[in-house]
């Protein structure tokens, strides 16, 4: 089903999700059996049940509209709906987050997230299980969305700051303020998005300051006014980004005016502000009305070591550009672009001014045509999505976030169709 | 400032936002003992504020501005955040602290219309246009006139909340409870900025430095709703840029007469 939907399956290797996760803790060293809360069955609301539950332990939620933000401090705990679409969580536009997450292991799956004011769901690793501020405790370690539908929240669909190892997959993000989904403040975020659709938001998939091990694959980033970018910024800690790797996705169609505005650019497909050694590899990027792919500075940091390799670029503004964010000259250090399959470039003849195997610092200059900024809509009026696949099995056990993310086997994604 | 063709970050659209509006830089004093780091809850309140002005569509206005004049000046009337438009009167404080009769103005995102200006219509009549009260013109970021201080009031909105873990992690502050006119509110620092918000989440008040203009100017917002602001007629309007001699001369003769 996603595989038609994306036209490409992100191939994993190596361990499942949860192998280690499913059990409880015992002071006796036991093993017991997870247990199963449900919702409103055995607790009337999710966080009566979510406050009930212990590491192992699996929240069960039936259809229904529930009302209220849930706070999560217990490790290893799978909150699981039973059916994507009917099992929704509502901000009402007056809540903060869906669901904010400050503990390890913990995977949330099969439900939809909307309205809320924040964030849908949020894995924060500069808040105390008590939620008290504290932005030098250690990450979240281990995390995991799955099969979510958020739609119309303030800020981001699905967000991971300050946390590492994890994963979302098979989420669905619309109408968002900011992006879909992102990954923040992180270094050694080991992280994977796959199999995912990001449509109407502001951005489809924003990292900022977010390094090492991070992989988009096999998602669709559509009618955004950004499709994708890896940035680097001074408000956040740990810039500039690193080592991310966006591959297979297609990336199409971002020009959409009916989007909440930015201060920032309008119909690119991927940006990378600022960044260091990421890969862009393999992506189909068509229909941007200002450019496919753009490598720029952002805020004092400059681009560097970055590769775009083997995408393929049609109906573009520009295909290809390297270019200093105010027009002037950027030097570049072995960002480069070889095996694209494009029409336009700035500079024109990008892969030969731009070689892969050029060692030295050189200056590239002038002004490329961005596109105007149109004014936008209010993210609470962005059209809702329809219904989305839900997880293929919920009676599955639970499947903590212990072990991620599952590893991504570059060589067997392949450049996705496009529709 | 350069803008980032990708983006510039969101964050903290008091920080942010209005900073940039009101050209502050950021800088701001190192904590005092009063100050402290803001809990969840209240990075939550100060998130919301400025886009909750939005919600509420717009508020009755005064502002004091010691900056602009040679005594300052107070504007008074009605700001429509979402719009981005609103309406007010114009005294200078004279020399014995009462206010002048004051000048009305009309403005939107990109333009200001000015009124009551002695002499203009007459002007105009001997220019063979009957019925012009008004002046016309594009916002300019000119020191020393009223436009910082409109282009600030457009600025106290948002049209989504900002993200209170940067607030948290930022240079925003909670400097305590008081009380405002009889209002318990909650005061907050964010860069130069200092800001007061009741229990309702509403703005009541902020006080900053406006770009352009010396000192701090202080801002009331009261009874909020949702007004029209219908700009005058354009019959009754004259570009500015159409009587350039005539305008200058009309304000000076208006400013020699006090």
């Amino acid at each position: 089903m996603w595989g038609r939907v994306l036209g490409v399956a992100v191939v994993v290797l190596g361990a499942l999700a949860g192998c280690g996760g499913g059990s409880r803790d015992d002071p006796t060293g036991t093993v017991q059996t997870p247990r199963v809360i449900e919702v409103p069955g055995d607790a009337p609301t999710i966080q009566a049940a979510v406050d009930q539950a212990a590491p192992g332990d699996m929240v069960l939620i039936a259809p229904g509209i529930y009302r209220e933000s849930v706070f999560v401090a217990t490790d290893r705990i799978v909150i699981r709906g039973l059916d994507r679409n009917r099992v929704i969580l509502d901000g009402e536009l007056a809540k903060d987050d869906g669901i904010l997450v400050t503990s390890d292991g913990v995977a949330v799956e099969n439900m939809t997230i909307r309205r809320y004011l924040n964030n849908g769901l949020i894995f924060n690793g500069v808040l105390t299980r008590d939620g008290t501020f504290d932005e030098n405790r250690p990450p979240v370690n281990g995390w995991r969305g799955s099969y979510i539908t958020v739609h119309n929240n303030g800020l981001y669909g699905v967000y991971a700051f300050a946390s590492q190892n994890g994963e979302f997959d098979h989420i669905y993000a619309s109408g968002h303020a900011d992006s879909g989904i992102y990954i923040g403040q992180c270094v050694e975020c080991n992280a994977v998005v796959s199999n995912s659709v990001m449509d109407s938001n502001t951005i489809g998939y924003e990292g900022t300051n977010s390094s090492d091990d991070i992989y988009i694959v096999t998602s669709v980033m559509r009618e955004n006014r950004i499709g994708i970018t890896s940035n680097s910024g001074r408000r956040e800690r740990f810039s500039p980004s690193r080592a991310v790797t966006i591959a297979a996705n297609l990336i199409t169609n971002n020009n959409n005016a009916q989007t909440p505005p930015t201060e920032g650019g309008f119909g690119i497909g991927i940006a990378l502000g600022g960044s260091e050694r990421v890969r862009v590899l393999n992506n189909r990027v068509t229909g941007n009305r200002a450019a496919g792919i753009v490598v720029t500075d952002q805020e004092g940091s400059l681009p560097s070591g970055n590769q775009v390799e083997r995408n393929v670029l049609t109906r573009n503004g520009i295909d290809l550009v390297y270019a200093e964010s105010g027009g002037g000259s950027l030097a570049t250090a072995k960002n480069c672009f070889r095996r694209n399959t494009f029409s336009t470039s700035f500079p024109e003849s990008i892969e030969t001014q731009l070689r892969c195997d050029a060692d030295a610092t050189r200056q590239v200059g002038g002004r490329w045509p961005a596109v105007a900024q149109p004014p936008g809509i209010a993210f609470e009026r962005v059209p809702a999505p329809g219904p989305q696949p839900s997880m293929p099995d919920t009676s599955t056990p639970p499947a903590p976030a212990v072990g991620l993310p599952r590893s991504v086997d570059l060589a067997g994604l392949r450049t996705p169709e496009d529709r | 400032m350069k803008v980032s063709m990708i983006r510039g970050r969101f964050i903290a659209a008091v920080a942010l936002a209005l900073l940039t509006a009101v050209g502050c830089g950021g800088s701001s004093a190192p904590d005092t003992p009063a100050e402290s780091r803001l809990t969840r809850d209240q990075a939550s309140t100060l998130s919301r504020v400025l886009y909750r002005n939005v919600q509420d569509v717009g508020a009755e206005y005064r502002a004091s501005v010691p900056g602009l004049g040679a005594r300052g000046v107070v504007v008074e009337g009605y700001v429509n955040f979402k719009a981005g438009t609103g309406w007010g009167l114009v005294q200078a404080v004279q020399s014995d602290d009462s206010l002048s009769q004051g000048r009305r103005i009309f403005w939107t995102r990109t333009t200001i219309v000015e009124g009551d200006i002695p002499g203009l219509r007459a002007a105009m009549e001997e220019r063979g246009r009957s019925g012009v009260t008004w002046v016309s013109r594009r916002v300019t970021n000119s020191r020393g006139s009223i436009d910082p201080v409109l282009r600030f009031l457009n600025a106290l909105s948002a049209a989504r909340p900002e993200n209170p873990i940067l607030l948290q992690q930022g240079e925003q502050r909670y400097l305590g409870s008081e009380s405002l006119d009889g209002t318990s509110v909650e005061v907050f620092r964010s860069g130069q900025l200092t800001l007061y918000v009741d229990g309702e989440g509403q703005l009541l008040r902020v006080d900053a430095p406006i770009s352009g203009l010396r000192g701090v100017s202080s801002v009331r917002l009261t009874n909020r709703r949702s007004r029209p602001v219908d700009l005058p007629k354009r019959s009754a309007q004259v570009d500015l840029a159409d009587i350039q001699g005539l305008y200058r001369d009309l304000i000076e003769a208006a400013q020699a007469q006090g």
